[in-house]
């Protein structure tokens, strides 16, 4: 089977061919290791069946950011038969440098020269013939959403793999070439060294002082030579300074020798310009861009109610029409009891329609070219409180669902702010969160109830703005991450992509997060209905959970709570949603008279210190699940659990030792 | 003033109007202040019903503003001019659709128990729908006739046209 690697820049329509070639015969995972994602599919073409690996966005190979080493890594140690270069032919001279160092590693490249018809709309044209003549690599031009050109694409491809070896051409000044060569000829000396590279490659790297490479050479040739090719690089360095800058200059007078040659015509104003006067506007921008993700935030949320409530509804209905369909009454509460398995299963699949609206709706704004311009406006005022401009977006999508937010960081293309964006979104006050607080808030403070609920999603900023100031800090105080802002042309999004995207990343979400909670259901359900020595209970004070809740009470007595609100704590730890309801059964009221109960029976201070608890502590099991997969380590999902419970525990014991002591009075 | 200008200045007026209304109505909420309603009565139903919304508010607050900047470059920068005009009449189809999208949701959610045998979560109705009349269903039906002066553009954002 032919493997190729499909390569480019991000934006340049790398995923809309990969999606055309492959159809529906794609999976979505994880690169090992790395939290980028890695997709892959099958294509047919003329009979051959072709393995597509789509490779990360990225604007160079060198050794700085996650997408850059996972995509020559895979070049260098997968070998592909073939790599194809995805080019925006509107913006030919920045995508042209990955593509030149694509060519540096040796490989058998094709050059997909995609938007071909937006650099027309710009009014230029480029000689499709001269460019591959002065690459030495064959050129397809497409128009990818149009799927015009695919199969000629495809052609070329098997065409290549098959029969053909590519040889790059790049004219690089004589000083650099015979540099170069000088690095080659004793590499060359240890050839079964270095048999999985292409030498040249490897002399590059090593001027341009690339750790990584740097590190494989030391490893593999004697000391002597080692400090032969030191000497060969000291000497260029001393004439010419910064060598990696110096290469990159190198490059781009290359590539504007070429684009001298190839384009045609003079760039005049395009949609993309005009649009961006009003969507960059120095004083509308904004408003603007809050305008947006309110549309957003209203389509994913209101949209997708009625579907989560049918699914959750649907699920109960079948629970009820089961219920006593064993003849034991212990296994009818643990499958379809209140908390049982198959209400557990209604409630995962009823966050699957919010997944899919939210990347329903991102996509089509990403396709449309927006979220980049929203991550330029925002990155000034976010840099300032140590997060990137991207992270915004993730952020307002927690309101909704931590979940949403959780997975909306994928838009952070650097992995330590994603990380610390993922971490941090779960102080984020939730919808869940939201209807658990308006029983309490009405029962407490009735006129004021905005008012407190507006203090708590305000608390939920500023910790989680803290959070991230202390973690950049701390953890994360060495690594700087460059911001490279790309603008990419707007256009009309595709659809199709948008219900593909969202079909991908709710069955995702089913099948990764599914089956954390469900187990976490299925425990806390026995536990709930057994008691220690593993006999059914005869009710909740005699299970499991109450002995764990009377176990943890005295931690929780200087907040004021007895050990059912500590029951409910735990019981909130499966979905925020279930803390009310768990609270209510546990005092035996039911739900609906439950606010006048607890007004009757706590104090406005100890209430509202409770909800500081419950806003901050753990995310439920699916944020859990959701940072699992998104950070692709237990180690950060162990972290956002202590620091939160330690946080909320901190919070609200000030909250209700200051409050005593300043309106004690009142209580 | 030609035709086209007063047009956009009637737009203007009318976006900024019920953008600050309803974004104060979002504030006032907060404290459980009755809304502001400057609207047609028929009956119940408000037209339009300038619901307590802040957000809501600040986007329509934002396309009025939009507008009138597109009046402003009208005759200094065609270009200029037309690029806002061209994000304000896209906000304001946006907010249309979404309107519509509203009320759907609201008519799905209200009736879908019927599909257990159960009564309805309650019983929608136009002049009960927040959404039913709201300014952002109203003002995007005015907007419409911009297409007319911003087609090419559209256009030229289709790929491969």
């Amino acid at each position: 089977m032919i493997k190729v690697g499909l390569a480019g820049n991000p934006n340049v329509g790398k995923s809309v061919i990969f999606n055309n070639l492959t159809g529906s015969r794609q999976h979505i995972g994880n690169w090992p290791g790395k939290t980028v994602e890695k997709k892959e599919g099958y294509a047919r073409c003329n009979g051959d069946t072709i393995y597509i690996i789509d490779l990360p966005g990225s604007y160079s190979l060198t050794a700085y950011s996650p997408e850059e080493i996972i995509t020559r890594e895979y070049i260098i140690n997968d070998k592909p038969d073939v790599v194809v270069a995805v080019v925006d032919a509107s913006n030919l001279e920045r995508n042209l440098y990955l593509v030149l160092q694509l060519m540096e590693l040796g490989i058998n490249l094709v050059v997909d020269l995609n938007k071909i018809d937006l650099a027309e709309l710009s009014g230029q044209s480029i000689d499709v013939k001269m460019l591959e003549k002065l690459l030495g690599v064959p050129i397809v031009p497409t128009i990818a959403p149009k799927k015009i050109g695919l199969n000629e694409l495809c052609e070329k491809i098997l065409e290549v793999a098959k029969f053909k070896k590519i040889s790059p051409k790049i004219k690089y000044s004589r000083e650099v070439q015979d540099t170069l060569e000088k690095i080659v000829s004793i590499l060359e000396r240890y050839r079964d060294e270095f048999r999985d590279y292409y030498l040249v490659w490897l002399a590059i790297k090593f001027l341009e002082k690339d750790p990584i490479v740097e590190e494989i050479i030391r490893n593999r040739i004697g000391k002597n030579a080692f400090n032969e090719i030191s000497i060969i690089r000291r000497k260029f360095e001393e004439k010419h300074g910064n060598t990696e800058l110096y290469m990159i200059n190198e490059r781009y007078r290359v590539i504007q020798d070429i684009v001298s040659k190839v384009v045609r015509g003079e760039r005049k104003l395009t949609v993309s310009d005009i649009l961006d006067y009003a969507f960059l506007d120095k004083y509308l921008g904004i408003p603007v861009f809050l305008s947006i993700l309110w549309i957003l935030f209203q389509f994913t949320f209101i949209v997708s109610t009625p579907f989560i409530d049918l699914v959750g509804d649907a699920f109960a209905f079948v629970s009820e029409n089961l219920e006593g369909i064993t003849g034991n009454a212990y296994l009818d509460y643990l499958f379809f009891g209140d908390y049982g398995i198959l209400n557990g299963i209604g409630m995962i699949l009823s966050f699957v329609p919010l997944i899919m609206t939210l990347y329903f709706a991102l996509s089509l704004f990403e396709d449309f070219g927006y979220m980049a311009r929203a991550a330029f406006l925002m990155d000034k005022a976010m840099r300032k409180i140590g997060m990137t401009g991207r992270t915004i977006i993730p952020m307002i999508l927690g309101f909704g669902c931590n979940v949403a937010g959780i997975y909306g960081t994928r838009i952070i293309p650097e992995e330590e702010d994603r990380i610390v964006a993922i971490i941090t979104n779960p102080l984020m006050m939730c919808s869940a969160r939201l209807a658990a607080f308006s029983i309490l808030v009405q029962a407490f403070w009735q006129a004021n109830a905005g008012s407190v609920l507006l203090s708590l999603y305000i608390l939920g900023i500023l910790l989680a703005v803290a959070i991230s100031l202390l973690l950049k800090k701390t953890v994360f105080k060495e690594r700087v991450s460059p911001f490279i802002m790309e603008l990419p042309p707007y256009q009309f999004p595709s659809i199709k992509n948008a219900f593909s995207e969202a079909w991908n990343r709710g069955s995702l979400f089913f099948k990764k997060a599914g089956t954390i909670i469900l187990v976490g259901l299925l425990v806390i359900g026995v536990l709930s209905t057994v008691t220690i020595d593993m006999r059914p209970a005869r009710d909740i004070e005699e299970s499991v959970i109450a002995m764990i809740g009377e176990a943890f009470s005295p931690i929780f007595k200087p907040l004021g709570w007895d050990w059912r609100l500590v029951v409910a704590i735990i019981f909130g730890f499966v979905a925020k949603e279930i803390v009310i309801g768990a609270t209510a059964m546990l005092y035996g009221v039911p739900e609906e008279e439950f606010a006048t109960f607890i007004a009757n029976n706590y104090d406005p201070l100890t209430i509202y210190g409770y909800m500081i608890f419950v806003l901050v502590y753990v995310p439920c099991i699916a944020s859990l699940a959701a940072i699992k997969h998104e950070t692709g380590s237990w180690k950060w999902v162990i972290f956002t659990v202590i620091y939160e419970v330690l946080l909320a525990y901190v919070l609200n014991l000030l909250v209700v030792s200051f409050g005593r002591i300043l309106f004690g009075w009142y209580i | 003033m030609s035709k086209k200008e007063v047009y956009y200045l009637t737009l203007s007026i009318l976006y900024i109007f019920y953008g600050l209304v309803q974004t104060l109505n979002g504030l006032v909420s907060i404290v459980s202040i009755e809304p502001i309603q400057i609207c047609i009565k028929l009956g119940s139903i408000c037209i339009p019903n300038i619901f307590p919304d802040f957000f809501a508010g600040v986007s329509l607050l934002t396309i009025g503003l939009l507008f009138i900047t597109t009046l402003y470059y009208h005759r200094v920068d065609k270009k200029k001019s037309e690029g806002y005009l061209l994000v304000g009449w896209i906000l304001a189809v946006l907010l249309f659709i979404l309107n519509i999208l509203e009320i759907a949701a609201n008519i799905l959610d209200a009736y879908y128990p019927i599909i257990f045998g159960k009564e309805p979560n309650f019983i929608w109705s136009l002049s009960t729908d927040p959404w039913g009349f709201a300014p952002q269903l109203l003002l995007g039906i005015l907007s419409l006739p911009i297409y007319s002066s911003i087609k090419s553009y559209l256009t030229e954002l289709f790929p491969g046209k």
